[in-house]
């Protein structure tokens, strides 16, 4: 891997030093905050805001390794997922989608029928519903993919990503606080009129509870 | 039981350095759990995860505590953590390169600075990537060059690893 080179474990070492003469700060999380981001367990937003308080203050960085090490050391039975990468556990998912949309595309040449959202989860698992119709063509210049949680709920957080019809990674966005993202114009340059692109959506609920949406589909114009 | 499990937790990850704390600390973890257990009235079940959690934001409180007042010196805790100590330079050294690399990270841009920070806590590329929610290859492009930028800020403060 070519991040890895000689002087880093010297570095480690430095840094993790300097917790010993360190004191904390005013605003140091509490540590069931920390407990969750190094677990994998808390929103990417909330997780770089605590990495962010890590990288200035060496007795939070002491507190993230130690809940990394009780991670490691934990029972298995008393361990939570750490949350896998977003785009990896996408993927299996929405080749499956991608295959439903394609096997559709054949059956509509034999028997004409509305076609049905094309999907990777049952509805009943959904908590993130699209607010666009099933395949609605979107101009490029204005391309807003709109959500919303169900049952409705305050204060969710969402991270968004979208993929070509080939699951080419297109653009991803978190943090966000409104049910809405515009795809920007220059992502979507390269592909012809008509192009399907796949959509899905992550809420992170203010407890660290995430919801994930079924893949959704649209055309660009 | 509940003690046990809490021992058992803390003992996991606790630090040398607080060899004399580690049963305060279980029994304010231990304390915690009987006052929720209180508060519901003996209803509430306490699944491993939360006593570990418990006991971990124990530990961390009675860290920062100890910090906060300087109660632990540099030398009572390297002189636990290793067979032989680092001589006096040495440690200034790697205090000064640690205070650098600091200091360094707070001027790169942010999405580098949370890869190498998460690199640094001794976490893996891939781990970094997780965390992150960033694909392996942004997350690998983001310590990449941010070890680098970390490097180019530690020379230019005369500091090498």
């Amino acid at each position: 891997m070519k991040a890895e080179y000689d002087d880093v474990d010297a570095m480690r070492q430095a840094f993790a030093a300097l917790a010993a003469t360190a004191t904390p700060l005013d605003d140091c999380p509490e540590p069931p905050r920390l407990w969750a981001a190094a677990r994998g367990e808390a929103s990417p937003g909330e997780t770089r805001d605590l990495i962010d308080h890590t990288a200035s203050c060496p007795v939070c960085a002491e507190a993230w390794r130690l809940a990394v090490r009780l991670e490691d050391a934990a029972p298995a039975s008393g361990r939570q997922p750490v949350r896998r990468p977003a785009v990896a556990q996408w993927w299996p998912a929405a080749a499956a989608a991608a295959l439903v949309v394609a096997a559709m595309g054949v059956y509509q040449l034999r028997e004409p029928a509305p076609p049905p959202v094309p999907t990777l989860r049952s509805a009943a698992e959904a908590g993130v519903v699209s607010d666009l119709a099933a395949d609605a063509v979107l101009p490029r210049e204005a391309c807003v993919l709109a959500w919303h949680p169900e049952p409705a709920r305050e204060g969710l957080r969402y991270a968004v990503q979208v993929t070509t019809d080939d699951l080419r990674p297109l653009v991803e966005a978190d943090d966000l606080a409104a049910p809405r993202f515009e795809v920007p114009a220059a992502a979507l340059a390269e592909l012809p009129p008509g192009a399907r692109i796949l959509w899905r959506v992550e809420a992170f609920l203010p407890g660290g509870r995430r919801l994930t949406s079924e893949t959704f589909s649209v055309r660009i114009e | 039981m509940l003690r046990q499990k809490l021992a058992r937790a803390v003992g996991a990850v606790c630090p040398s350095w607080l060899a004399d704390q580690r049963d305060d600390i279980v029994q304010v973890a231990l304390i915690r759990v009987m006052d929720v257990r209180r508060k519901s009235e003996g209803e509430r079940e306490f699944s491993s995860s939360y006593l570990w959690r418990t006991a971990y934001s124990a530990l961390v409180d009675e860290i920062r505590r100890l910090r906060r007042r300087q109660e632990v010196t540099l030398e009572e805790e390297t002189s636990t953590h290793e067979a032989v100590s680092p001589g006096p330079e040495q440690r200034a050294r790697g205090h000064q390169i640690g205070a650098g690399i600091r200091s360094c990270l707070g001027h790169l841009v942010r999405p580098r600075r949370l890869a190498v920070t998460l690199y640094l806590q001794g976490h893996t590329v891939p781990q970094v990537a997780r965390l992150l929610g960033w694909s392996p290859k942004r997350a690998d492009n983001l310590v990449y060059r941010g070890l680098a930028d970390l490097r180019q800020c530690l020379t230019e403060k005369g500091l090498s690893p």
